[in-house]
């Protein structure tokens, strides 16, 4: 990772212009996106009540129906000015494009008939084939609607005072509102004081969604205000606010730009997916910039007066440090949401795939332009990193105290108390799949559905389908009846308005042709006189007059109800009952389904129901797997799952306190906060083990932690709230300010339970994983060791510690005490494993000391053993880069280059690594003198150093060495060295010290030990005929000189 | 023989003198070979090898005489039977003054960046019949006169050979009567080459004018006699290599561009001009866990069997193609190599080969090496060869053998 960052920095121009262009390439996609209005992507498609719908439009025509309403605000509808009114407005609904024709049912439709008994059998004529001119007429058309029912409730209201238009719709890919668009001037024409004119139907309800999704275009610059300010607290720079930002809107450009290229199209369901990506962006970013500032305060320690330098290498070494962590939390929530692609409905995956997209581009803008940009920025003024700790991160300071003390437990209480209301609450969970429960009551389409569902049988359709494979079965009595029987049945239920069918139609032709007797309204029990009222029919009908109805070889009926509401929990049970219904009274051979726009919002319930379920497994499966492979511990998974199951748990309790329903849209909150929530738990699991590595208190690793990655995490919180909080502006659109709430209030939750349940169980677990090899909890100081130590300070405490030097000073000396001009000396190696079983190698050795008074060159020749003698190794170091080597073998008479050998590589076989042999930068390890000791007689200081940074300690494999240093020479007497599991690896031991160069303090130690204490493997080093060479020339290091050394 | 033992002993006196300055490795090396890798069907070979390098430095002043000798002598038992032999790897001299480097006497040139596979390695022979575990040991030194000039990141080589020896190939006993053409001895070789060190990349480019060391067989097409000439094609060899070490990774690259301007039209083979490329790279993984991988190409700018021949004519051709690796315009495949160390690196493993993707022809080569002591190895290895009759390897198919080795080291 650093030396990509490196690289990053390096070309950081090249970076920024190919981010341009990308960025320009895919912004210009985003014109070519795709975006569907199709209800369809919201539908399940395999659920049966969307089949039968797509089966019901198939063979009788569209599903999107508006009602058009006109009531009289005096008198009734029997008036020759309203019924122009319902004249015109049928007429030139026929012209709108996209409108199905055949299906226009009105008074002046011409699929509306009347069907009268006369003395030569029936007559079939227009309802109303001009509107009547005088009251005799208007009479007459009054007798007839009357005489058929099947208009009543429907066309007419009950009361005589409203007349309806039912126009039905095709698809259209510009959207609802643009057919809506298209009818308004017909209506709006219409309007005058007599009359109050409404609209309702499918088509209304999804214009106005798309209305108010447009919102977004105002909503999305206010979230990033929003998010803006939260950064401008956390932050108080330009560069706190702006980088950011810049990641974020890059992010939501660069996703629709990739959506755009990859032909995946958009959909209005997923306006508010920018926001999304918008939170989650500036999320990482704050994750980076809160370590870049950690970093820099570091940096700019060391080189005060090169604060450009130490702006470099706070960039470098934020990303190094919080890189990964952040590759591995935007992967994991990017795999989050990238598994709703298995969910089936449409715009959900899509959801899936544009959030996935914006956490990867954030994820690559965050790893390549922001460091580019931050490293040819001016570093952050040095005025503040004087300022102490800010409100949060004291707030944090005490929350660390709490989760590790004993007030611990409350936390896990609260927590506890949390979830079980969360719990109590869920069971009040209210289930509602409605479009028109998205809107404010008060809102005129609303208004104007509930005047419909007053005045007719109601504007929400249901339907029926019934099927058989026999032709003409739709005529058999049998059959008929059933579905008369049917209609009945369900016109007790409260909610269904009214219902038609060919069975309605056939009634009526049976009454008619025996002299309107009631007694005749029936269906006649011999098919051979249902098919001669048919073909009666036919004679003077229209062939499609009951296209909607039955199809044309009588395979096929269908039953349209009108429902008054849109409850999908109550049409659930509705479903259920005519389920075992049509069990009991349909004959085996008759298949009954059931769609129409309720069924639909029915199915888009239970698949939530059952999948969201499924889904949230999934995701939690998937953090769950890539936590526990990422950390190699499943109670890591465990870990990171449990703010998430708080969060899901407060998520659904606040719906059921609420009284928010659980539909779709909310449903899918609870995805987007666990995918976001996820990060939250892996960021602080990262900190905390990088700081227990670092250091040995699992108090002090945890206060930093939550200090850190703890206010960032905050932070993240706060600016993914106040980004989604936007939402609750959205006045009169339930649909956004339901899910301002609930992504907010589920952010903090998340963030809250990351914060605070997490450190708890991790104190109380100690996982292996950020505790592997530490000992146990020091234990409390037994009086006599409080004696001793009170004693220990009173005699010797303050005088002493004021003459000691500082850790850093001890190592700074220790690491030049043996750092010589040049050398040469014979060097015999000898290797011992457990067994005792061993191998001697002899070598000389000359070293030379490069200018830079840190990296060395040295060349060493081996003459034994037998196998090896010839083989000479040139080793140039680079303290800054990979070292370069080179070897040079006898039997292949060449030098060959080597690749660099890692610093924790054994040194030619040897127990002691590269960086044993090289030394170790003193500014990379973080050195606690931690006492005093006295080995052989020899008074030593005991210094503890900790890697500063993980990449140190990965390079080195060492989390911890422990060095008693000679107080008279600075040489290295022991080292202790722990592996980066926090286990023992070796111990290391330095004896018969010669004064190699007296005039400069330079000594040598001319045996050297190290034992492997987890292989039991031991390394002696012994030095003969040291000598100390400062004309050892620069050209002795050169690949030439290895065939025959110097 | 002869010559070989007066080697060694010619070198032990120049060791024995200035043996404070000397360094001097030798080794007995008993083996058991169940076939030879002269495709003569011998088997249950038993050679019997020691071993001798010495070198050492003399410094005069500003001037350094470095000394080098290499040699080894073999008794080969098989059953009753038993022949000697030995030979003079590398003897020479060199003088170091300042930036220059002038060495004279038989040396070896390894040129080449790639592994096991080098193009531009064309001046010095092998012996390829000779039973080692190590094909670097096959190797032998030629008479040369070289002289270096280094910079700090450049060095540049001038060779002159006035000698030459071929290597030596193992050629089937059966097919028709061979005739080896030497040289012409006033026909001189000479090479160059500029070499780039120490940068973060390194690499060389370098010109030969010589002798092809590997021999090629013609028959000139309606002989009155089929008698194979054996001949050492002139040809000039331009080539260059390069090398680069990316994080673990060690990336290498060769190759070189084969001309023989004099090859023998008219014969039923010629060999022809070719472009011969390597490159791949290795990496280590752990402390000894190394896998070498590389990708090798080579195209024949022409068909080295020439048409309207007779078809026991072309069968000859084709066998002589194969033998010069000239039967495929283009002949392309992978080398790898794998190897790993255990128990305190005393236990060394390793599986190298090359796969011909043309031909389908593999060579692959199992070793296990088990350090008792630092004196004692024993080593259990095979060399398998297979493939495609029309492949070099399906060729010597016969040559397949496995063997062990007790080697004493001193």
């Amino acid at each position: 990772m650093r030396r990509y960052i490196e690289l990053m920095l390096r070309f950081r121009w090249l970076v920024t212009v190919m981010t341009i262009a990308i960025t320009v390439i895919l912004a210009s996609r985003i014109g070519q996106l795709r975006v569907e209005i199709d209800p369809n992507r919201f539908l399940p498609q395999s659920h049966p009540y969307v089949v039968a719908s797509d089966r019901l439009e198939h063979i009788f025509g569209s599903r999107y129906v508006l009602v058009v309403g006109i009531t009289a605000l005096k008198g009734s509808i029997y008036d020759p000015a309203i019924l122009g009114k319902v004249d015109r407005i049928t007429r030139q609904m026929r012209e709108v494009p996209g409108v199905v024709k055949g299906n226009i049912l009105s008074f002046a439709a011409r699929k509306a008939k009347s069907i009268t008994g006369t003395d030569e059998g029936m007559e079939v004529r227009p309802l109303m084939s001009e509107v009547p001119a005088n009251p005799a007429q208007m009479e007459d058309l009054r007798r007839r609607v009357v005489s058929n029912p099947a208009y009543r409730d429907i066309l007419v209201s009950g009361d005589e005072r409203s007349v309806a238009v039912l126009v039905e719709f095709k698809d259209d890919p510009r959207g609802f509102q643009s057919i809506m668009g298209r009818v308004k001037p017909i209506i709006d024409a219409e309007r005058d004081p007599s009359v109050r004119i409404a609209t309702g139907g499918l088509p209304v309800m999804l214009g106005t969604m798309e209305v108010y999704s447009q919102r977004m275009a105002f909503l999305l610059p206010i979230a990033m205000v929003l998010i803006a300010v939260v950064l401008w607290f956390a932050f108080r720079s330009v560069q706190g606010l702006a980088l950011p930002m810049l990641t974020a809107i890059l992010a939501v450009l660069w996703s629709l730009g990739i959506m755009s290229l990859f032909r995946v199209p958009l959909d209005v369901f997923n306006a508010t997916t920018p926001v999304l990506i918008l939170a989650v962006a500036s999320g990482h970013a704050v994750q980076i910039l809160k370590r870049y500032y950690e970093e820099f305060e570091l940096q700019s320690a060391v080189t005060p007066n090169n604060l450009r330098e130490a702006n470099r290498r706070a960039v470098v070494e934020s990303l190094t440090r919080v890189g990964p962590v952040m590759l591995v939390a935007g992967s994991v929530a990017a795999l989050g949401f990238l598994s709703l692609m298995i969910f089936e409905i449409a715009s959900v995956r899509t959801f899936g795939i544009l959030a996935a997209c914006g956490i990867l581009s954030a994820l690559v803008l965050e790893l390549s332009l922001i460091p580019a940009m931050r490293s040819a920025m001016r570093p952050p003024r040095s005025g503040r990193r004087k300022q102490g700790p800010g409100m949060l991160e004291r707030a944090m300071a005490v929350l660390a105290g709490v989760v590790t003390g004993p007030r611990a437990a409350w936390v896990v209480l609260a927590a506890v108390a949390v979830v079980v209301a969360s719990a109590l609450g869920a069971t009040r969970l209210r289930y509602a799949e409605s479009l028109k429960e998205w809107f404010f009551d008060s809102l005129p389409v609303i208004q104007d559905d509930n005047h419909l569902n007053r005045s007719f049988a109601g504007t929400n359709t249901f339907y029926v389908l019934v099927e058989s494979k026999t032709p003409g079965r739709m005529q058999d009595p049998d059959v008929l009846r059933a579905i008369d029987a049917m209609q009945k049945h369900l016109q007790k239920n409260s909610e269904v308005g009214r219902s038609l069918s060919i069975a309605d139609f056939v009634r009526r032709m049976n009454m008619a042709m025996h002299g309107d007797d009631p007694s005749y309204d029936t269906v006649p029990a011999d098919r051979n006189l249902t098919a001669q009222y048919l073909f009666l029919y036919s004679n003077s009908g229209d062939p499609g007059d009951f296209d909607t109805y039955v199809d044309y070889d009588y395979r096929h009926a269908s039953i349209r109800a009108f429902l008054k509401e849109h409850d999908t929990y109550k049409l659930q049970h509705l479903v259920a009952e005519l389920k075992t219904y049509v069990s009991k009274n349909f004959p085996s051979d008759v298949t009954v389904s059931f769609g129409g726009s309720v069924a639909q919002g029915t199915a888009i319930f239970e698949i939530v129901g059952r999948a969201k379920l499924l889904n949230m497994l999934q995701v939690a499966a998937v953090f769950f797997v890539l936590a526990s492979i990422v950390f190699r511990s499943m109670l890591a998974g465990i870990l990171v799952l449990v703010p998430l199951a708080v969060t899901v748990a407060f998520n659904f309790g606040l719906m059921g306190w609420t009284g928010i329903p659980y539909n779709i849209n909310n449903s899918i909150t609870a995805a987007m906060a666990v995918g976001i929530g996820a990060d939250y738990v892996i960021y602080l699991l990262f900190r905390l083990r990088e700081e227990h590595a670092a250091n040995a208190s699992p108090a002090d690793a945890m206060r930093r932690t939550l200090v850190t990655a703890g206010s960032a995490i905050v932070f993240v919180a706060g600016a993914v709230a106040a980004g989604y909080s936007v939402l609750l502006l959205s006045i009169g659109f339930w649909n956004h300010i339901w899910m301002g709430i609930l992504i907010s209030t589920a952010m903090i939750t998340s963030a809250a339970a990351a914060v605070t349940v997490v450190p708890v169980l991790v104190s109380w677990l100690r996982p292996a994983f950020i505790y592997r090899g530490t000992k146990a909890p020091i234990p409390a100081a037994s009086p006599a060791a409080i004696v001793v130590a009170l004693c220990g300070a009173l005699f010797c405490g303050d005088t002493r510690a004021a003459d000691l030097p500082t850790a850093e000073q001890v190592m700074q000396q220790n690491f030049l005490v043996d750092k010589v001009v040049g050398s040469h000396s014979k060097v015999t190696n000898i290797l011992r494993n457990k067994d005792g079983q061993e191998r001697v190698r002899e070598s000389t050795t000359t070293t030379r000391l490069e200018d830079n008074g840190a990296d060395t060159q040295r060349i060493v020749r081996f003459y034994a053993p037998a196998d090896v003698n010839g083989t000479s190794i040139l080793l140039i170091e680079h303290s800054k880069s990979d070292d370069d080597i080179w070897i040079y073998l006898p039997a292949l008479k060449k030098v060959r280059r080597l690749v660099a050998s890692n610093k924790r590589d054994s040194f030619a076989g040897t127990d002691f690594s590269y960086g044993d042999v090289i030394g170790y930068a003193v500014d990379d390890w973080r050195h606690t003198l931690v006492g005093e000791d006295t080995l052989n007689g020899e008074p030593c200081f005991l210094v503890e150093s900790v890697p500063t940074s993980q990449i140190v300690k990965e390079t080195s494999g060492y989390s911890k060495r422990r060095n008693c240093i000679s107080k008279s020479r600075y040489t290295t007497l022991r080292t202790e060295v722990w592996d980066t599991e926090g286990q023992l690896l070796k111990e290391e031991a330095y004896s018969n010290f010669q004064n190699v160069d007296p005039a400069h303090g330079k000594w040598v130690a001319m045996r050297s030990t190290a034992r492997n204490v987890q292989t039991g493997h031991t390394t002696e080093v012994v030095f003969k005929d040291y000598s100390i060479d400062p004309s050892v020339s620069a050209a002795l290091f050169t690949t030439r000189t290895l065939e025959f050394g110097s | 023989m002869n010559s070989a033992t007066l080697a060694v002993a010619t070198l032990l006196c120049l060791a024995a003198p200035c043996a404070g300055a000397f360094e001097a490795q030798e080794s007995v090396r008993v083996s058991a070979w169940s076939s030879s890798r002269k495709l003569d069907d011998e088997k249950g070979l038993i050679p019997v090898q020691v071993w001798l390098r010495s070198s050492g430095t003399l410094p005069l002043g500003n001037t350094r005489v470095s000394l080098h000798g290499e040699a080894w002598v073999e008794r080969q038992l098989n059953g009753t039977s038993a022949h000697s032999d030995g030979r003079v790897k590398e003897a020479y001299a060199q003088l170091s003054a300042g930036p220059l480097e002038v060495r004279g006497g038989w040396q070896i040139f390894a040129w080449g960046r790639a592994d096991g596979i080098n193009p531009t390695d064309n001046l010095t022979p092998r012996q390829l019949t000779f039973l080692t575990r190590d094909t670097e040991d096959q190797r032998f030194g030629l008479p040369a006169l070289s002289a270096t000039w280094f910079s700090d990141r450049l060095s540049v080589t001038l060779i002159w050979l006035p000698g030459f020896e071929s290597t030596v190939l193992p050629l089937p006993a059966v097919g028709p009567v061979r005739e080896d053409v030497k040289p012409p001895g006033d026909s001189r070789q000479w090479a160059a080459r500029v070499e780039r060190v120490l940068g973060t990349i390194e690499g060389s480019i370098s010109y030969f004018d010589g002798h092809d060391i590997l021999p090629t067989q013609v028959i000139f097409a309606h002989a009155v006699t089929p008698r194979a000439l054996v001949l050492h094609e002139r040809v000039r060899v331009f080539g260059g290599d390069v090398a680069k070490t990316v994080g673990r990774f060690g990336l290498r690259a060769e190759a070189a561009y084969l001309e023989p301007p004099e090859a023998r039209r008219g014969a039923i083979f010629a060999k022809r001009p070719q472009w011969y490329v390597v490159a791949g790279g290795d990496r280590t993984f752990g402390e000894y866990f190394n896998v070498n991988l590389q990708y090798y190409y080579r195209y024949v700018d022409g068909a080295a069997v020439p048409p309207g021949i007779t078809a026991p004519e072309q069968s000859l051709g084709n066998a002589f193609a194969v033998t010069a690796q000239q039967y495929d315009r283009i002949d392309h495949g992978i080398t790898f190599k794998i190897s790993d160390q255990w128990l305190n690196e005393t236990l060394e493993a390793s599986l190298s080969g090359l796969f011909s993707l043309m031909r389908r022809g593999y060579l692959v080569r199992p070793v296990i090496k088990y350090r008792a002591t630092d004196a004692w190895t024993v080593s259990l290895g095979g060399e398998i060869l297979s493939g495609d009759n029309r492949s070099l390897y399906g060729f010597l198919h016969d040559n397949t053998t496995m063997y062990a080795e007790l080697r004493w080291g001193f």
